[in-house]
């Protein structure tokens, strides 16, 4: 300690002597010429406070119109820093204290490249950092005797291996993460100020997790169920986090069910099952006493639930929001991502065989179309409309039920996301981050919808016990990349050093700072009004239009086509079929005949019911014509893509004696298209072929079997082809390839292999006619039938051989 | 192609089942894609075939199949009447999408009411008809089969 040395002793020694106290001071402070740091503190913070005699933005604070316009907080500019600072001793360094605070910063929102951890040649080591000298051994008295209770080295690893494991989360504990960027496509000022959406060519950082919802963290991917597609923006004004689904309703209209819905999608809780499933008991009896859900059940219901994959599903911000520009101008919104490579679907048969064979489907798929620079993209779209319009509706836009059909209001689009980039450690990134709907930055506000209202609490609240504490914003994936300054403290698992003794706000003695931003910065929410507010006092109870329940369910219903109804269908003939309480299926099917007497019919049908029972009374007695009676725009098929197959994978079946060429020659094929394919052997490694070359099987019948692979080419060769005849595994590759509608590319002798699964004569007359994605050549043509086949993958399913029951 | 062999009666019917239902698939994708406006030609060439080749499919089974069910087994006779009114909701749809001609969005809603129909209808054959027809002691269903290829055949000949 050099630099703080006292000079001038004796000249300023009253000075000195009064300013190395924490308490107790002159009644007027000693302002003399000094170069100690301790007395320049001291008359520094003297002159600090002093410049803020009183608070001026004080009468501010009150009335309408300075709350729609706050001031900017006062500041006052210290002398040096010294007066805001700690401690006088900051200007001691070490390697460990680093040094002062940089000025105006939180060094805490720096990328995550300051927590990564890479240890190539580096020593196994415990938290203290102190080398480990012997990985494999307790400390014992001697080799046969007793472990040593002084083993810090055992007792550290043991006990943090038993708190390894996180509360997971109550809803979306199953699900799967990836990095990206949102690209601007114009600016949308006139719509809004949010920073991601100012300048054509804006790049805003993003962090993407998706989910399912009812399952449990360990749960199948391919679960009947919605997805949870939650984005985190990290925006230059804060992080916003549009925390959608993919799908554009919901069950409930009001957060006081959402423990309710919950409780009863989730596994009963005498018995705890069904694992990841709404086909029981305790969801249809409360949804039937719920017909608000039937409309969202229609989605779940159809094939949407079972997407193909991530890449592959729509995303919605499911409720009204608003976006506000410069001008302070709101308008109302609904945020849609829509997949550049189409939306396309798994069949449930194929679903269920999936969650057997490959429970990590879907973070399997994600994972490998980024590492392999399919990176998956979506286009981000709002449906924009006012208040007024709104008013207009034959539905009520703060009804998390009903959708603004796009033949209403089109959708516009704002830009593009793209998901480049795996993170490196699931727990940390993908487990660890906290999305919450109330996270939002200026220029976006929130519609007045009771489901959402309640979110905002939950998230927030949730996330406090799942992550341990009030501070799970410093965990580095929650950490924004905007400044972070304000006067909230401590709590368990503190990261930031705050620098200064000031803590509140307002304040003269850290000059003002950190002060509040006032409109022209600072997140300022729209004066919305409250309809009839004279009227309407405290109240729990819906509006009127929230009571119509069955006019949307019946437009998505009726806006699928003939294939996506049945499939509905055959979803609720299925989930109502594991129902044990027949009164429970009885009244969901009494509810359904509200949305759709067709769809009633066939599921009561479906269920062996002699008889439909009377329709449930209706809670609303007249209902608003509906503006759109058809939405073509709800139906999977509305948005084939791009045509893209990238992120694709087909099977090509091969055993010894397999024309080899061919095989090679497929493969270099497809994967110029993106499309991964796989030598399928009867068992992995060399299988040899006709012309004595061999080719290495990476997956056998038995480890991936037929189901996990969006096609199949059955290749040629006599020996091969009498080879897989005789494998059991072969007949149910081809019939869950024919069962699922998937194309099938056989070359010469591998038809045998199609007769032999029982490929019936009755598709005959469909083979000749053509487009059935079952392609037949013969021997030597299977390279020249690669157009045809492509071309089938990119209708991805052929529904016209589905037959219920299956044909195969 | 695999070389075509002959196929018993409930096989051929079924046959134009699966053919048309691809026909149908093939329709109700073009009119939900985006671009429906430029697929008109297309779908309406659809239309006009799946009019073509369930009428033949109906007069068949009319003129043949369903007699000699009702006297194989009369105890088809509930299933035959539901078939034939069930062809009459069918002639109507098939009529009307011929009276637009060209594909339209009205012609969307009656090749989706059509294909449903004709689904619930397949269905039932194949659950119930079918299963009776195969298992009818004194039908001889190759020799059916037979027939009823001629005679659509003869009737095909003939648009």
């Amino acid at each position: 300690m050099t630099s703080g040395t006292p000079r001038n002793v004796r000249k300023n020694s009253p000075a000195k002597a009064a300013a190395l106290n924490t308490d107790s001071a002159p009644s007027k402070p000693m302002v003399e010429d000094s170069t100690d740091p301790a007395i320049v503190k001291v008359a520094q913070t003297g002159e600090l406070a002093g410049s803020m005699p009183f608070n001026p933005t004080k009468p501010g604070e009150h009335g309408f119109a300075n709350g729609l316009a706050p001031q900017r907080g006062a500041t006052v500019e210290p002398a040096s820093r010294l007066p805001t600072g700690s401690t006088l001793t900051e200007e001691n360094t070490s390697e460990k204290v680093g040094t002062v605070a940089r000025e105006g910063v939180n060094g805490a929102i720096e990328p995550l490249d300051r927590v990564r951890v890479d240890s190539s040649a580096q020593a196994l080591t415990t938290n203290q950092g102190v080398k480990v000298a012997d990985n494999q051994n307790s400390l014992k008295y001697g080799v046969r005797g007793p472990a040593l209770l002084e083993d810090f080295i055992l007792r550290e690893k043991l006990t943090h291996f038993d708190h390894e494991r996180i509360p997971e989360r109550i809803v979306h504990a199953r699900g799967s993460a990836a990095h990206g960027f949102f690209e601007c496509y114009d600016s949308a000022t006139d719509l809004t100020k949010a920073s991601p959406f100012t300048e054509a060519g804006k790049i805003t950082p993003v962090f993407v997790r998706f989910s399912t919802v009812a399952g449990e963290r360990g749960s199948k991917d391919t679960a009947r169920d919605v997805r949870g597609f939650s984005v985190k923006f990290y925006t230059g004004e804060g992080n916003w986090d549009l925390v959608g689904n993919n799908m554009p309703v919901f069950f409930i209209q009001d957060a006081m069910k959402f423990p309710d819905l919950v409780h009863a999608v989730k596994p009963e809780p005498h018995h705890q099952m069904p694992q990841a499933a709404s086909a029981h008991d305790t969801f249809w009896d409360f949804v039937s006493l719920m017909p608000e859900s039937v409309h969202m059940l229609m989605w779940v219901m159809s094939d949407r639930a079972i997407p193909r994959s991530y890449a592959t599903m729509q995303g919605f911000g499911v409720h009204t929001f608003r976006m506000v520009n410069d001008a302070g101008a709101s308008v109302f919104v609904k945020f849609h991502w829509t997949p550049t490579a189409g939306t396309y679907s798994l069949v449930w048969d194929e679903a269920v065989k999936i969650s057997g064979a490959d429970p990590d489907y879907h973070r399997r798929d994600l994972w490998e179309r980024i590492e392999s620079g399919a990176y998956p993209e979506y286009e981000l779209g709002v449906q924009v409309f006012t208040e007024e319009q709104a008013e207009g509706f034959s539905f009520d836009i703060l009804d998390a039920t009903k959708l603004v059909p796009e033949e209403l209001v089109a959708i516009r689009p704002l830009g593009r996301m793209v998901l480049n980039r795996n993170p490196d450690n699931f727990f940390a990134e993908t487990e660890q981050v906290a999305f919450c709907t109330a996270h939002i930055i200026p220029g976006l506000d929130f519609s007045n919808d009771p489901l959402l209202a309640g979110r905002h609490h939950s998230y927030i609240d949730t996330q406090i016990s799942r992550l341990g504490g009030p501070n799970f914003h410093e965990i580095p994936i929650n950490a924004p990349i905007a400044q972070v300054h304000n006067n909230q403290r401590d709590g368990l698992h503190r990261q930031a050093i705050p620098r200064g003794r000031v803590a509140y706000e307002p304040n003269s003695l850290g000059g003002g700072c950190p002060f509040q931003a006032g409109a022209a910065q600072g997140f300022v929410s729209v004066a919305a009004g409250i309809a009839k507010q004279d009227e309407q006092g405290k109240v729990r109870a819906k509006p009127e239009k929230f009571a119509d329940h069955y006019t949307q369910a019946t437009l998505f219903f009726e806006s699928q086509t003939p294939v996506e109804q049945c499939h509905i269908a055959n979803a609720f003939r299925f989930e109502l079929s594991k129902v044990t309480v027949p009164a429970i299926r009885e009244r969901s099917v009494a509810m359904l005949r509200n949305a759709s007497e067709a769809l009633a019919a066939k599921v009561a049908k479906g269920l062996g019911m002699s008889s439909m029972p009377e329709p449930l009374p209706k809670a609303a007695v007249e209902v608003a014509t509906p503006e759109v009676m058809k939405s073509p725009a709800l139906s999977l098929l509305h948005r084939p893509g791009d045509g893209s197959l990238a992120g694709r994978k087909v099977a090509i079946l091969v055993a010894p004696g397999v024309e080899g060429d061919f095989v090679l020659q497929a493969q270099a094929l497809l994967l110029e298209q993106g499309v991964v394919a796989r030598i399928v052997g009867p068992h992995i490694g060399p299988i040899a072929t006709i012309s004595g070359s061999a080719l290495n099987a990476d997956a056998s019948m038995e480890n991936e079997p037929g189901f996990l692979f969006d096609a199949l080419i059955l290749s040629d060769g006599a020996e091969s082809v009498a080879a897989l005849a005789q494998d059991g595994h072969t007949m149910e590759v081809i019939r869950d390839q024919f069962r699922h509608c998937k194309p099938i590319l056989c070359v010469g002798q591998g038809r045998q292999l199609m007769r032999q699964a029982g490929l019936p004569v009755s598709m005959e007359k469909s083979l000749a006619q053509g487009g059935t994605g079952l392609i037949v050549v013969d021997a030597g043509e299977g390279a020249s039938a690669m157009d045809a086949f492509v071309a089938a993958m990119q209708v991805h399913r052929h529904f016209g051989r589905e037959m219920d029951p299956p044909l195969l | 192609m695999p070389k075509a062999v002959d196929k018993d009666a409930c096989e051929l019917l079924d046959a134009d089942h699966i053919a048309v239902k691809h026909l149908f698939v093939d329709y109700a994708r073009l009119s939900m894609a985006a671009d429906a406006g430029e697929t008109k030609a297309l779908r309406t060439s659809l239309a006009l075939k799946v009019c073509d080749d369930l009428t033949v499919h109906a007069q068949i089974e009319e003129e043949l199949f369903y007699p000699a069910v009702r006297e194989a087994t009369p105890d088809a006779a509930d299933a035959l009447a539901e078939a034939h009114s069930e062809h009459q909701d069918a002639k109507q749809l098939i009529a009307d999408i011929r009276t637009i001609g060209t594909a339209n969005a009205a012609m969307d809603t009656l090749m989706a009411e059509l294909n449903v129909a004709v689904d619930h209808h397949v269905k039932e054959e194949r659950d119930e008809l079918f299963p009776k027809a195969r298992t009818a002691p004194t039908l001889d269903l190759m020799a059916l089969g037979k027939r009823l290829l001629e005679r659509q055949n003869q009737l095909l000949a003939k648009l």
